[in-house]
């Protein structure tokens, strides 16, 4: 693979898009008039791609997955989350209070993960991503976001999710493991390298004893060991 | 009785069909969710991929079905806010686009998004109405504008010390700056004042000042929005910054001039008699020109000579290869599409095909390259301005003086190692950000042998600053005596230059550049510039007054040759072998691209180099009468040194040395990105553990430079 693909990925740049929430009956005025004025700008980047994506599936495909109640409690921290965003310097100077409720993080992450068991990785990513914004310090969203990356075969973002995890949580072997298939698949033979020596160096420090994880480490220690 | 079957062992399909078949090995689960991903084209090419890739997904589906880790699992919020721009790269000051009530419609979404996670944790600097994003992350680590190191030896003896000062090069520029427009001001109102109609080359003057006093005020406004935004430096994203998330014609003129990522480092030696022993060396990135990285300096001033040639051979061969570069540029538009790529790509070419029209002595199109030109060479002269005054100022025992006629000539030489890849890689972004190392190589040879012979004037201005170029393009540097002055506490401890005002000290300038990582072999463009800066560094001995130093070093130089053009060797070990004989014939200065993985990796490899020779030479000199009587036991002191200095390199990548800290200072990543097999004298269990180090460098997010692969 080539490195203009690699960073394309982060360097991508789309046209003007506007999102429109329009089709949402349930959202109140406030989402309305904010997101009239959503007008991202040319050069988005890969990042603000995938929010786009993740707000246009909860506001669009909610009522598919989600009970009425969880709806409702979604909408109104989703309101709120837009409210506070239409004024960037009130933001800035009146953090939110409180952070976002736990059945919201639990909605998101239900939809998130419907969408990868049904392989629409792209989607499921999209909506991880939502995730880490409003969790980052919880570990385990990031390495499922990594994963979701990895399925979508959008490896060099999977790199840079799973070191996010693997920097709050050290202990997470999946993902050293994940990264060094990544590494694999972007050409960056020492990279995988360093990373199987670590996800090797955990496994052998653990007590657990994954079959999964020690069929994936001998398939990398054979790829590995042919580019030796 | 009825008589069984002989022949009645087999089952039959009937109890077949009723067996229950056995379960499926891992290995076949593993296959088969893989295939049913992937189909079997992609996994009949490699079985163990089918495995791993086969795990991986059956892994993947296990832990997403799995209940989210709650908050046992919560880590510290600076931390989570840290690796969350680390991930997504998103800039830390809101921007407003212009306006105070900046509303949804007026910023990008990430923008917003970043402000939440920002709000969640402290809140955020506001920033002023146009100013330049700042990385968050490179704010407040100013801990590290000054890093020292001890070498602490096997006995708990200091060996010696450094001393890593970043220099501020951008309250520099700018103080040098306005100095530079006081004067140009000046020169214009007395050539306004004095002109009569048709003298034209006091016209053409006076052209020349406008033109530089227009670039000056461009710079400095630049230069003065940077520190505005608490930016002082050029660090080692700056250029690939400016460009990202704007308007690439407009951006790329938003670079400043400065050397990046500029350091000057102390090594101190503790010699045993307790004398200590101090030198200064310099190190700063490429000088190159991040406003259109697909072309050179060399190569544009050669093909423009050769175009001006009055030998048709010459302008027939320049002619071929400025077509061939044109004919690989056009090749690229189908590997790079972006807008901003291929605006880059369209405006080489043309600077190209007006190199091509003849004849060049009238043609505008020509003459608008020649522009195009002196634009660069101007860009990357200004970029040397902080490292020569530092030198002159840091180094000034290095100059030397020569008998020219009847008068002596003071000269001033200057070495610069580069560790440049010289193979034509790509790591061409979509913003336009064009890093070539081949063409870096191009830019940094080209300018430093422009300034072979450039005049260093001396006056009592309070900053130093080049003046306007004479017709060849060559540009007087007026030197502060005030830039060159030591501090009063280190009055004794450095050779003060001797400088009056008014007198006149000449450059001598070298160049040499070995790639460490990468294409690690001495050919090509680097061997060309490599072969003739051996033989510079050979015409500087003569200023070496003692013979045996002379002829110590001069054998070095020639067994450098030999690796260099014999043996084509480019590494980490010949580059410091280099730098060690360059620093005893001129003042030293190193660096990569950014000069913080290969060349704070060299950096160290030099300090641990110089504090372990000037330790040998002490014993080897002892005037100890039992050293002298048993030449072993200098032997077993010189082996002691060397175990310490092997030490020493065991450190060099430990997350409190300098190394690092430079790199922490730059990205945030507590981790040099290096080909650690390839450093000399690195134990193989330390090789193994930093290779695991390197494995969490994506905590930067991409922000570094072509990843190096082994």
């Amino acid at each position: 693979m080539d490195k203009g693909y690699i960073y394309s990925l982060t360097h991508t740049e789309t046209n003007t898009k506007q999102i429109s929430f329009q089709q949402n009956t349930e959202t109140s005025t406030h989402i309305h008039s904010a997101t009239n004025y959503v007008n991202i700008e040319s050069q988005t980047t890969e990042f603000k791609k995938h929010l786009t994506i993740a707000f246009e599936i909860l506001l669009k495909e909610e009522k598919s997955y989600l009970e009425k109640s969880a709806i409702e409690s979604l909408n109104n921290d989703l309101k709120r989350y837009l409210t506070h965003l239409e004024n960037i310097i009130y933001l800035i100077q009146h953090p939110i209070n409180g952070n976002i409720q736990k059945s919201t993080l639990d909605s998101i992450e239900t939809i998130a993960k419907i969408k990868f068991e049904s392989e629409q990785y792209a989607d499921s990513l999209a909506l991880y991503i939502l995730l880490t914004t409003l969790i980052p310090e919880n570990a385990d969203i990031w390495c499922r976001a990594g994963i979701a990356a990895h399925e979508n075969e959008s490896y060099e973002l999977a790199t840079r999710l799973f070191t996010a995890a693997s920097t709050l949580d050290q202990s997470l072997i999946y993902p050293w493991v994940y990264s060094a298939h990544s590494y694999l698949q972007l050409d960056l033979l020492f990279d995988a390298e360093a990373c199987y020596a670590k996800a090797t160096e955990i496994s052998l420090e653990s007590s657990e004893n994954d079959p999964l994880i020690d069929n994936a480490l001998r398939g990398l220690q054979s790829i590995l060991q042919k580019h030796a | 009785m009825e008589k069984m079957p002989l022949t009645q062992a087999a089952p039959s399909n009937l109890q077949l069909a009723k067996t229950p078949p056995p379960p499926p090995s891992l290995a076949e689960k593993c296959e088969h969710a893989y295939l049913q991903k992937y189909g079997p084209a992609k996994g009949a090419t490699s079985p163990a991929m089918m495995q791993l890739g086969g795990a991986l997904l059956l892994i993947g589906r296990a832990l997403m079905a799995k209940p989210l880790a709650g908050s046992e699992q919560k880590a510290d919020r600076k931390e989570a806010q840290r690796v969350y721009h680390s991930a997504y790269k998103t800039p830390g000051s809101i921007n407003p686009d212009g306006s105070k009530t900046s509303f949804f419609s007026k910023t990008t979404l990430m923008n917003m998004i970043t402000s939440i996670t920002q709000s969640l944790t402290v809140a955020p600097k506001i920033a002023d109405v146009g100013e330049t994003p700042v990385e968050p992350s490179l704010k407040g680590r100013n801990s590290h504008q000054t890093i020292k190191q001890d070498f602490v030896g096997r006995n708990g003896v200091k060996r010696g010390s450094e001393e890593l000062h970043r220099v501020d090069v951008l309250n520099r520029r700018q103080l040098s700056l306005t100095e530079k427009l006081k004067d140009l001001h000046q020169k214009q109102e007395n050539l306004k004042a004095e002109i009569q109609p048709g003298e034209t080359k006091k016209l053409t003057n006076l052209k020349a000042i406008e033109k530089e006093i227009h670039a000056c005020e461009h710079d400095l406004k630049n230069c003065e929005k940077a520190l505005k935004a608490d930016r002082d430096h050029n660090s080692s994203n700056t250029s690939r910054d400016v460009l990202e998330k704007n308007n690439f014609a407009e951006a790329r003129n938003n670079n400043v001039p400065g050397a990046v990522n500029f350091r000057s480092q102390t090594v101190t030696t503790s010699l045993v008699s307790g004398e200590i022993k101090t030198e200064t060396f310099q190190r700063f990135g490429a000088i190159w020109d991040p406003r259109n990285g697909l072309l050179n300096l060399k190569e544009l001033s050669e093909f423009a000579s050769a175009q001006k040639s009055s030998d048709p051979m010459e302008v027939f061969e320049a002619k071929g290869k400025i077509q061939s570069r044109i004919a690989e540029l056009n090749d690229m538009k189908k590997k790079f599409t972006s807008k901003d790529q291929l605006v880059l790509i369209d405006e080489s070419i043309s600077h190209l095909q007006g190199l091509l029209s003849r004849p060049p002595s009238i043609s505008e199109a020509f003459r608008n390259v020649e522009n195009v030109i002196a634009d660069r060479r101007r860009f990357l002269r200004e970029q040397l301005l902080e490292p020569i005054v530092c030198q002159m100022k840091d180094n000034a025992a290095k100059m030397y003086e020569v008998q020219n006629g009847d008068s002596k000539e003071k000269v001033f030489p200057m070495f610069h190692l580069g560790l440049l890849t010289g193979t034509e890689n790509s790591d061409f972004q979509a913003s336009g950000w064009a890093h070539m190392e081949h063409n870096q190589i191009g830019d940094m040879a080209q300018i430093f042998n422009e300034l072979q012979g450039c005049k260093i004037v001396v006056t009592d201005k309070e900053h130093s600053y080049f003046g306007v170029e004479d017709n060849d393009g060559n540009a007087i540097l007026y030197l502060s005596k005030d830039d060159i002055a030591q501090p009063a506490a280190a009055v004794g401890e450095v050779p003060v230059p001797n400088l009056q005002v008014g007198e006149t000290v000449t450059l001598s300038t070298c160049f040499m550049n070995v790639s460490v990582q990468g294409h690690n072999v001495n050919d090509g463009m680097q061997a060309e510039i490599n072969k003739k800066a051996i033989e510079q560094l050979f015409s500087w001995t003569v200023n070496i007054t003692d013979d045996a130093e002379r002829t110590e070093v001069r054998n070095t130089l020639a067994s450098l040759r030999t690796r260099l053009e014999d043996k084509k060797e480019s590494s980490f070990g010949l580059a410091t072998d280099i730098a060690m004989v360059a620093r005893q014939l001129g003042a030293l200065s190193e660096g990569c691209l950014s000069c913080k993985d290969r060349g704070g990796t060299i950096a160290e490899m030099i300090a641990i180099k110089i504090i372990e020779t000037n330790l040998k030479n002490e014993a080897a000199k002892s005037k100890d009468p039992d050293l002298k009587k048993d030449p072993s036991l200098v032997e077993k002191e010189h082996q002691d040194i060397a175990k310490d200095s092997h030490k020493f390199t065991q450190e060099i990548f430990d997350e409190n040395g300098a190394c690092v800290k430079v790199v922490i200072d730059c990205t945030g990543v507590k981790c040099a990105k290096v080909d650690y097999r390839q450093v000399p004298g690195l134990d193989k269990i330390n090789v193994a553990r930093n290779s695991i180090g390197l494995g969490v460098k994506f905590v930067s997010g991409g922000l570094d430079v072509v990843p190096e692969k082994s």
